[in-house]
């Protein structure tokens, strides 16, 4: 039995894009949704409070970091990471082992889980699917993820394939080892690299397990997007979403930026989950429809408009309206030397990303979620076509969405 | 800006003094800083003693406007220009954005109450000022901005004062102290527990004319619209700042000038040291006395003899601001038995930032459990004292933060050294200094402010651990390698500092 239900509300007549409900135990998530990420149960100087009045319904905890601080013993005295952070809505915990593999140099991978040397006093230390869904119920995440065998998303050869096929096995064991099956939603993750063939052969192991949510996994970190011939990584996605079940959430992990995001949602992805809005926002950049500011540049330190023109966030709407009417100079002036002007900065981005999520949500109820993303490109950058990436191009062109040409 | 209509009638005094206890110099009163506005309903008031919280860059420390809108009450704040302006203060952006004060750092009237516009001190400087490197001159004053000592023009500092201000903003006039006085010699603003020493000759008289130069010309320039608060020049007698006390009452009392306004003169003193002219030098609080003590009565009788007669009675009915840093509410409460009407509530965001939440009230049980002095706080980095203790800081409170959260995620989030921490410490220890003021209000207006004061002394310990001892000004991280220059001594000496710098 599962604690999750899921409805497609509205399918896009065009691409693959779809809205939908997904009700977990802490409430309904309308998706496409953007997840924040509370690493250490808290969104970078937001109250809970902040966060639900931006009508954020689901955000994530990092399950290596609560089990550091405050540690397993803790939760379940305090009865889960809800009631450590008073927050009613529903969390998502990541299974710790991505974490250890990329904040431990030293974590190596075996069969039976990661090893790791403690960061505390450096003794040698086991991540095991077990230990990390017991951590996770006692987290008490709405949705809880299996571990995975993470290799780099540039990784090649049979260390790919070891990977893929250890994924499928422990995703057996994490479903064997969760106590709470009744209220905590284990997701599994599509492992595979970049090769369509273990990506098939995972996809289809796993839909077998039959588990309410589903991930792909290795394709965050936009290094990978940057560095290498993007289009791969949706080729991945559009793959999977198309191999895996019609009626279960799909999620990408660690996908935030804006166009990686909608271009996504196109090819049929549900959920997002990214540190790049809050943690920028600490470098003072504003994540605007036209682009990322740096708010830090002297430029602005006599600009005296809201951070983003007719934002309806907490920080750019006006006094008169209710808001905060905070401008570009305040936070120039604020940034880097007084926290509250990265907390502004932060209400702003998060308020950013779950809206351009709602926004999505209501073209593809509409049906016009082709225009709306035509015009979210020519909005970035500012109707220059030219400018418009080559890999968000192909990869819409595979969903029948042609960026270039505005008759369709 | 629009200038008021010229007045025949001259402005209510923005004070006014509502009740005084028998025993102590404290007294209740109610401060109302518009000149415009006083005595209309629309009026901000401010019931007194009470407290201003010292912003940071115009920013009330760790709190965002909206919570601040929501959840934290504060009864006045201060903001300083030194914050605000660099090179050329004229064309520093604030000075560029034709904007007030109020507007341009978005402090917003309480949700609870939208009419109300939070009172504004504005000053050149900031209430506990980093020493600077050069002295004042006559037609400057000597601040410490982001990129350096600067020289201000005190003729710029009055034109930024009158494009930022608005009618709920209280202007205090800019002072001139002898800052490169290092403390053993006198006394730098940056250790306020220590008394000035004598200052003499040439300086003390530079100062006398100096501060008469300046408080005169800030009462002309901005008496007939807001409150004006001058310094009582401290280090120097009565009788020396004579002609400088002389000036500011003639001010004061002159009644229609030129332009056809009427003025009043100053609202206020700004009392930059503990043993003020108010009170005989003899005068000590009794730590744990009687409140009946015949000997602290008799001291006190002469106090008001001998002390207030020595500065003129024009200065009695004036609000007292006392800026230096309080140690905590025992410091608040000896300020108030000294007849002060305005703390600094620097001390809040200090213990806000030891990761220390206040306990403490006044006016309740005296008693402890095992008759043992208790401190005034708990320290919530103690995780493990607090980590799966769903208390709320302190038992009752009804703050933002106690009523959604508990000592457990605060401590969990102090040890994650996450931000968050000190924005709920910050609403509950605010929330909490409220409730101590409101307290002492009452208990003046009841004539039981000696009862409740002896019994906070008999019940509290005064000095909490891990907060910096002596005071000193709050430096924040881009000042450190200024003030660090200037003295040897760390300003902040909190044992979690490095914890608190972090974002
Ligand atoms: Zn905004
Ligand atoms: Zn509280």
């Amino acid at each position: 039995k599962s604690a999750l239900t899921y409805e497609v509300i509205a399918q896009c007549s065009t691409s693959k894009a779809r809205a939908s409900t997904m009700t977990l135990p802490h409430g309904p998530v309308e998706t496409p949704m953007f997840m924040p990420v509370a690493t250490q149960a808290s969104l970078k100087g937001l109250t809970p409070e902040q966060l639900e009045d931006l009508g954020c319904k689901i955000c994530l905890n990092n399950t290596y970091h609560l089990g550091l601080k405050p540690g397993k013993d803790v939760l379940d005295t305090i009865g889960g990471a809800h009631k450590l952070q008073s927050w009613s809505r529903n969390i998502l915990t990541d299974s710790g082992g991505f974490q250890m593999v990329s904040l431990l140099k030293l974590a190596t991978i075996t069969e039976e889980g990661v090893r790791f040397l403690s960061p505390h006093d450096g003794t040698p230390m086991l991540l095991t699917p077990e230990h990390s869904i017991e951590l996770q119920n006692s987290i008490g995440s709405d949705i809880i993820m299996q571990l995975d065998d993470v290799v780099h998303t540039l990784t090649t050869g049979p260390r790919v394939e070891e990977a893929m096929h250890r994924s499928i096995r422990w995703l057996d064991r994490c479903i064997a080892a969760n106590k709470n099956p009744e209220r905590q939603n284990l997701f599994a993750i599509i492992q595979g690299g970049l090769d369509l063939d273990l990506r098939r052969t995972c996809c289809i192991e796993m839909a077998n397990r039959n588990t309410p949510g589903i991930a792909i996994g290795g394709l965050s970190g936009g290094e990978a997007k940057e560095q290498f011939c993007e289009v791969h990584v949706f080729i991945i996605v559009s793959y999977c979403t198309d191999l895996l079940p019609r009626n279960k959430p799909i999620y990408v992990m660690g996908v935030g930026y804006a166009e990686d995001m909608l271009v996504s949602v196109a090819l049929g992805v549900d959920l997002f989950d990214c540190v790049y809005p809050t943690r920028t926002a600490r470098f003072g950049n504003a994540i605007t429809a036209k682009g990322v500011l740096n708010l830090r540049n002297k430029c602005f330190a006599t600009d005296y408009s809201p951070v983003e023109e007719d934002c309806t966030c907490p920080i750019c709407t006006p006094k008169s309206n209710g808001g905060m009417g905070i401008t570009r100079s305040l936070i120039h002036h604020l940034a880097a030397k007084e926290t509250s002007g990265a907390h502004m900065l932060t209400l702003h981005n998060v308020h950013y990303q779950l809206n351009l999520m709602r926004a999505a949500r209501e073209a593809i109820i509409r049906d016009e979620f082709p225009s709306f993303i035509k015009n979210f490109f020519a909005t970035l950058h500012g109707g220059n076509k030219e400018k418009f990436p080559q890999w968000a191009v192909n990869a819409l062109r595979t969903v029948n969405i042609d960026l270039l040409d505005d008759s369709r | 800006m629009a200038s008021a209509p010229p007045s025949s009638v001259v402005p209510l005094p923005a004070f006014r003094i509502l009740h005084s206890q028998g025993h102590t110099l404290a007294r209740l009163g109610s401060f109302s800083p518009s000149a415009v506005s006083r005595g209309k309903s629309n009026a901000s008031v401010i019931p007194t003693p009470n407290f201003i919280l010292p912003t940071s860059r115009g920013t009330i420390p760790h709190i965002t406007p909206d919570n601040a809108r929501k959840h934290v009450a504060v009864p006045a704040v201060f903001v300083c220009l030194e914050d605000f302006v660099d090179r050329n203060a004229l064309k520093s952006p604030i000075a560029q954005s034709n904007r007030t004060i109020r507007d341009y750092i978005s402090l917003l009237p309480p949700l609870s109450n939208p009419a109300h516009q939070i009172p504004i001190f504005l000053s050149s400087r900031r209430s506990c000022p980093v020493p600077t490197s050069q002295p004042n001159s006559d037609n400057t004053i000597s601040i410490v901005t982001n990129d350096g000592f600067r020289q201000l023009p005190i003729s710029d500092y009055f034109t930024l004062v009158s494009q930022l201000k608005d009618e709920e903003t209280v202007i205090v006039a800019p002072v001139d102290l002898p800052l490169l006085i290092p403390p053993s010699n006198g006394r730098d603003m940056t250790s306020p527990s220590k008394p000035w020493k004598h200052i003499g000759g040439n300086r003390a008289r530079k100062m006398v004319t100096r501060n008469e130069l300046w408080s005169v010309s800030t009462l002309k320039n901005f008496a007939t619209q807001n409150a004006v608060i001058v310094p009582l020049l401290p280090g120097i007698s009565v009788a020396e700042q004579g002609p400088y006390l002389d000036s500011i009452l003639n001010v004061k009392e002159s009644t229609r000038v030129s332009d056809g306004h009427i003025r009043r003169g100053i609202d206020g003193l700004n009392v930059l040291e503990l043993t003020s002219p108010f009170i005989p030098e003899s005068y000590e609080p009794v730590e744990n006395g009687p409140a009946s003590d015949p000997a602290r009565d008799v001291s006190l009788t002469s106090a008001r003899t001998v002390d207030f007669g020595k500065l003129p009675s024009g200065f009695n009915d004036v609000v007292r601001l006392n800026l230096g840093y309080q140690n905590g509410p025992h410091d608040v409460i000896a300020a108030v038995e000294r007849g002060h009407d305005f703390v600094c509530g620097d001390w809040i965001t200090t213990t806000t930032d030891a990761g220390i939440a206040f306990t403490f009230e006044i006016g309740g049980n005296s008693m402890t459990e095992n008759g043992k002095k208790v401190d005034i706080g708990i320290s919530l980095w103690e995780v493990e004292l607090y980590a799966a203790d769903l208390s709320a800081l302190s038992e009752g409170c009804e703050c933002y933060t106690c009523k959604n959260h508990h000592r457990a995620y605060v401590a969990h989030l102090l040890a994650a050294k996450e931000m968050l921490s000190w924005t709920l410490l910050q609403i509950h220890n605010i929330h909490m200094v409220n409730r101590f003021m409101s307290a002492i209000r009452d208990a003046i207006k009841h004539d039981k402010f000696v009862e409740i004061a002896a019994d906070f002394r008999k019940k509290y310990i005064p000095q909490m651990e891990g907060v910096t001892p002596g005071g000193g000004p709050r430096v924040r991280g881009y000042q450190v390698k200024l003030a660090g220059s200037m003295t040897n001594k760390k300003l902040n000496e909190s044992p979690f500092q490095n914890f608190s710098n972090v974002d």
